[in-house]
């Protein structure tokens, strides 16, 4: 005859075995791991020696303040800025063809050199002194060059750019459009394309004047 | 339509067959559109045009274009992605993307994946707010300004779920979803069945057990998440470094977030979904298009009730009891004391002293494990599980007449049927997801449905035809309709000649049923029995459904035989869309009897007194098996009190409680000389128990299920079962071998291929054929080929012909004059039975903290009821107290009991123990009670933030068509032809 019945007696533990069960438990731990736990110690003994293990405990003790801190700081500086160039620097770094730039790397440090080597002389160096140096087949090479990067730099490249945060392009509503009819495939030339060829062609000329001041 | 079409798809010509859908046909070729509004299980619904694509020269939306011969069609080029990138900046401009402090950045946000695959990396919209504040409640939050407007929550409870309680006001200046007529979610007629949170593309509408928990950087402070969104958005260089983050969190998620495939362990519709756990925490139900029976659908129990898995009131230790009092013990002596006893008892009285109750919530398995220790290890067949509380009857009429005691076929042919009966079944609260392809099926495609219900429940209320007979008399209307249509001609004589036997005698039988005898039997009017009789005739397809209001009767069996007969007699077998349909109420009610928990049949319903069966099972099990059948759940109650029954193991049931007339079977409980359950909660029936053992529920095992389709499913371990507490399979398999068994199943998938190869129903099923998403409906031939329509080429009985089973009338229980009120009793939406399950969730609760009375407006005037009037009820056989809520849902003296209680308000105080003549199944349905008024005035049990105060809004989808009638819209087809018509 069983009378239904609600009363339940939970186990009691004894506070003794159960401990005594846990650090067994506890030591196998220890011994499988015995090696591990050994490089963590010392590593964390080198961050108790410089208070870093302190910094840590009381960031995680207050870490909701100290993100918001932290989030309304950056918010108002200019960390962000900072952040979004270090990615487009990455972003950067990944496009440059390091194969190609080479050779261009080897000329400019010879252009450079030369004009180190170059001595100013007190006197003018005279518009036929100028035009014998364009003979001068190196000078030629120098010019060619120079007018290639001057040709490329005039080719647009709008659509690969990276550079345009959200809220800049959002001011300029009609541009994401425009970029898409500007897509390589529709053939036309882009039109700032004669104007960089001529603007090219100025700085081309302008070159040597840099080179002659002072 | 499904001819083949020559098409030219950029520039290659194509021939298409089949599927004429243009976005299905461009995904097939490799050329898929963008798109973000279609869903797969929804359709097209136009709002979000991005799938545009030039057809003929024209711009269309591919999802809602049909293919026609010789069409052009082209996904490419500058002006088709210029369109497609103009719907995507409107919806860019109602989305925020800040992926990695999002919840929902689980790698299946659409509008994230979209962004990435277009290469989009900028917007010319700015994200603006709706200027409306989130919307939410204990199970779901909507927060206006991430949401794209794609309408797809709205289609989703417009038109699958059909409760129409969104929609999306496309007057507001800035359109937004609204519950209702723009009411707050919980003061509106949302069930929470979750279909909007399941399709939504982001995170707009979310489930808010994963808000703050899904992601690493998700779960900050509130006054954190603003700021940081907005360095995110300063920092980002165009979005495809923020996808790249965002995508990397993603990935690290996936290491801490475990989804895995479960099966629900609710009603017997077999609901499948992918379950997200954080160690022991479940984030969501994530159901899934490929699902066979629910596809993206749940009910409110499915997607949300899943709190009971970790309560603190789950038994994690085996408790023995000592006196009047328990306490908890080891495992290793609950299990002792188990053997003892059991042996004890086998020496002292024979195996047949010892009787066990397998669970329909417990898997295959399991239930096979259980038969398979009461026959092949103690020796005796008294072997049930709690169908014979519900089912079996409905079993019974189909095994007489067809053979088989299972859906004629799926959930798929419930909604392609012209005309649905529903009898004695409350299914869209019982079974909310198969009632949905009812609802929508009426909705959208023009489905017939009749509903004969004594109270006007969901289905009742939208049904086109409602009848209301007399309590216990559908065998009457059953038989006279039947009789009408043959009395016209109407019957299906080819049918009947090719395949049915003993058709005339049953014709014989049918000459009373006339159409005055059932007028006055069953109160219903000749006009409604001539009309159902017309609609089945004029109807190619028909499929009945019914459930306990049929089979809870003392003439169960033979009311669910006159469903059968009617079906035969109108040919409506062995053909999609037709059929008998028996909703089984639990997860594996139809498992639990096909794995042999029955008293008088081995696994697959083989006869224990058949010697070739017997000698296969004695020769696999190697022991000898008694013949002698063994007692239902309703004979040992009795055998108890008789002194015969001395011990009883019982595993997942409550029966103190969901058997009828509790009283007496809780005093039976008292007699036992021991008595051990097993339960994942200290039950009722625990309360009398000897021994409990703590049991493991789904999520904690793997196993498979068999749903009210006969469609067998597995189900996965998602988390480590809680405390000391065991799966049942392998605490069956302790205690077997601790009666020297020498069982030695590592994993349940053993179990099923023992089970598998002793059964030829079955034979093909093996865990390998079941693996994630793939299921099998029975019979399943050894080579894996399985049976979606039960009955194709014959019938499994003599001569493969069904037969016709005359059938008598059996009248229900009289009861005295002063027994004035008759209690219709049964299942509510939110909560399941009992309640030990849904009432664990605080969510659930807060919606229906407590059973309640339904009383007609009528009764309520004449006894001067009132919303929160107390009331106690008193049957012959005991009495409850219980709180009213007046609604016209009932009428006249009919009063409606739902049976979620353990409590005073329990249903089964009142019952009796007068059970179906064929089956001992309780007619639970035949009760009458006398009214006293205990408290005039109170509290209403049911508050006014439960659904049922809601304000339903009907309409056919999104509306979409207002959306483009609004003067800011025009179609980005339109735009893109004008610039370029301009250049």
């Amino acid at each position: 005859m069983a009378k239904a019945t609600k009363v339940v007696h939970k186990m009691k533990v004894d506070p003794e075995t159960k401990h005594a069960r846990e650090l067994h438990e506890l030591e196998q731990l220890l011994m499988e791991h015995k090696e591990v736990l050994g490089d963590l110690l010392s590593i964390a003994d080198k961050m108790k020696d410089r208070e870093i293990l302190d910094m840590v405990g009381s960031s995680l003790g207050q870490s909701d303040k100290v993100i918001h801190r932290i989030v309304t700081a950056l918010e108002d500086s200019d960390a962000p800025q900072s952040i979004k160039n270090l990615l487009l620097l990455f972003q950067l770094l990944g496009t440059i063809n390091m194969s190609e730039i080479e050779p261009l790397v080897l000329k400019l440090n010879t252009g450079i050199a030369k004009a180190a080597e170059y001595e100013h002389k007190n006197k003018p160096a005279g518009y036929s002194g100028l035009l014998g140096a364009l003979k001068d087949p190196e000078v030629i090479e120098g010019a060619n060059v120079l007018l290639q990067i001057l040709k490329g730099m005039g080719t647009s490249k709008d659509a690969e750019e990276n550079v345009k945060p959200q809220k800049e392009r959002v001011q300029n509503p009609e541009r994401e459009m425009d970029e898409e009819e500007n897509h390589p495939d529709t053939k036309k030339l882009p039109k700032p394309y004669g104007y960089a060829l001529a603007a090219g062609t100025g700085a081309l000329l302008m070159i040597p004047l840099v080179f002659l001041r002072k | 339509m499904n001819e083949p079409r020559e098409i030219t798809l950029n520039g290659m010509k194509q021939s298409v067959e089949g599927d004429a859908a243009l976005l299905n046909h461009l995904k097939a070729q490799g050329a898929e559109p963008p798109h973000l509004c279609y869903h797969e299980s929804l359709g097209a619904l136009e709002t979000c045009d991005a799938c545009i694509v030039k057809v003929n020269g024209e711009y269309v939306r591919s999802c809602s274009t049909t293919i026609n011969e010789g069409d052009v069609v082209e996904t490419t080029g500058d002006d088709i992605h210029e369109a497609q990138l103009i719907a995507m900046d409107r919806i860019l401009g109602n989305h925020e993307l800040y992926c990695t402090v999002c919840d929902f950045n689980n790698g299946n946000c659409e509008i994230h994946n979209t962004v990435k695959e277009m290469r989009i990396s900028h917007q010319d919209t700015p994200h603006t707010g709706k200027d409306h504040a989130v919307q939410r409640n204990a199970f779901y939050r909507y927060d206006p300004d991430q949401c794209i407007l794609c309408g797809r929550c709205v289609e989703a409870c417009q038109d699958l779920q059909v409760n129409e309680t969104l929609l999306i006001d496309w007057t507001l200046e800035r359109p937004r979803v609204i519950w209702d007529n723009d009411t707050t979610i919980d003061e509106s007629s949302c069930v929470n069945c979750g279909h909007c949170s399941t399709v939504c593309p982001c995170n707009a509408m979310m489930e808010v057990g994963m808000e703050g928990e899904a992601g690493f950087l998700t779960g900050m402070a509130e006054e954190n998440f603003r700021p940081m969104v907005d360095i995110t958005k300063n920092i980002e260089t165009g979005y495809g470094s923020l996808m790249a983050v965002s995508d990397v969190e993603a990935t690290m998620r996936e290491e801490r977030i475990k989804k895995t495939k479960t099966v629900c362990t609710y009603c017997g519709v077999g609901c499948s979904f992918d379950v997200w756990t954080k160690d022991r925490e479940i984030l969501k139900i994530e159901p899934q298009a490929e699902a066979p029976a629910n596809g993206v659908s749940t009910c409110v129990k499915g997607k949300f009730g899943w709190d009971f898995v970790n309560s603190e009131e789950r038994l994690t230790k085996p408790l023995i009891r000592e006196g009047n009092e328990f306490r908890e013990a080891e495992w290793e002596e609950a299990l002792y004391l188990i053997e003892k006893k059991f042996k004890e008892t086998i020496v002292e009285k024979g195996a047949d002293a010892l009787a066990f109750i397998s669970s329909s919530k417990c898997t295959n398995e399991e239930s096979y494990l259980m038969q398979k220790l009461a026959r092949g290890v103690i020796g005796t067949n008294n072997i049930d599980n709690c169908s014979r509380y519900c089912q079996s009857p409905a079993t019974m009429g189909l095994w007489r007449t067809v053979g088989y005691g299972g859906d004629s076929g799926g959930i798929g042919d419930i909604a392609q049927a012209e005309l649905v009966i529903s009898v004695g079944s409350n299914t869209a609260e019982s079974h909310p997801v198969l009632a949905t392809r009812v609802k929508r099926a009426q909705k959208l495609h023009g489905q017939k449905v009749i509903v004969a219900d004594l109270r006007e429940n969901e289905l009742a209320s939208r049904a086109d035809l409602f009848v209301r007979p007399a309590p216990g008399s559908d065998l009457v209307w059953l038989s006279a309709v039947t009789k009408y249509i043959i009395d016209q001609g109407w019957d299906d004589k080819s049918f009947l000649r090719d395949h049915v036997n003993d058709v005339d005698e049953y014709m014989a039988s049918l000459d009373k049923y006339t159409l005055d005898y059932a007028e006055s039997v069953t109160g219903m009017t000749k006009e409604e029995l001539i009309e159902i009789a017309t609609s089945i005739h004029e109807a190619k397809t028909t499929s009945i459904l019914w459930a306990m209001g049929i089979t809870q009767h003392g003439g169960g069996s033979d009311a669910s035989t006159a469903i059968s007969n009617l079906l035969l007699v109108t040919g409506n077998y062995m053909k999609p869309g037709a059929g008998a349909y028996p909703l089984r109420g639990h997860n594996n009610v139809q498992g639990a009897s096909d794995f042999g928990s029955m008293p008088d049949r081995f696994p697959g319903y083989q006869f224990v007194t058949d010697d070739d069966v017997r000698a296969r099972f004695e020769e696999n099990w190697g022991v000898e098996l008694t013949t002698k059948p063994g007692l239902n759940n309703h004979e040992m109650v009795e055998s108890i009190h008789n002194g015969d029954l001395e011990v009883l193991y019982l595993k997942g049931e409550d029966m103190g409680l969901v058997d009828s007339n509790i009283n007496h079977v809780q005093s039976a409980f008292e007699k036992l000389k021991f008595f051990v359950v097993q339960d994942i909660f200290f039950s009722k029936t625990c309360q009398y128990a000897d021994v409990v053992l703590p049991a493991s529920p789904s999520l904690e095992k793997d196993g498979t299920f068999v749903n009210t389709e006969r469609r067998f499913q597995r189900l996965y371990k998602a988390i480590e079962p809680l405390g000391e507490s065991k799966p049942d399979w392998q605490i069956i398999k302790e205690i077997a071998n601790r009666m020297g068994a020498g069982w030695n199943y590592e994993h349940p998938g053993e179990i099923m291929d023992e089970a598998a190869s002793l059964t030829p129903l079955f034979a093909g099923v093996s865990y390998d054929r079941l693996e994630g998403y793939d299921s099998l409906q029975w019979p399943v031939a050894e080579d894996g080929t399985d049976t979606p329509l039960l009955f194709e080429k014959e019938f499994p009985l003599p001569g493969g012909k069904a037969r016709l089973w005359p059938v008598e009338w059996t009248k229900p229980l009289e009861f005295e004059d002063q027994y004035d009120l008759h209690v219709n009793n049964g299942r509510l939406l939110e909560h399941f039975h009992e309640g030990n399950m849904t009432y664990k969730s605080e969510a659930i609760t807060g919606k229906t903290p407590e059973v309640f009375l339904e009383v007609s407006p009528d009764l309520a005037k004449e006894r001067k009821l009132e919303d929160g009037t107390k009331v106690r009820l008193t049957s012959p056989y005991g009495s409850v107290k219980v709180s009213c809520v007046v609604t016209d849902r009932v009428f006249g003296n009919q009063l409606y009991l739902p049976m979620n209680s353990s409590g005073e308000g329990a249903i089964n105080y009142l019952t009796s123990s007068h059970a179906d003549k064929d089956t001992d199944t309780p007619a639970y349905k035949e009760v009458s009670v006398k009214m006293e008024v205990l408290e005039p005035k109170g509290k209403s049990p049911l508050p006014k933030i439960n659904h049922r105060y809601g304000n339903p809004q009907p309409q056919i989808g999104v509306n979409v068509e207002e959306k483009w009638a609004r003067n800011d819209y025009i179609f980005p087809g339109d735009i893109v032809k004008e610039r370029r018509g301009n250049k």
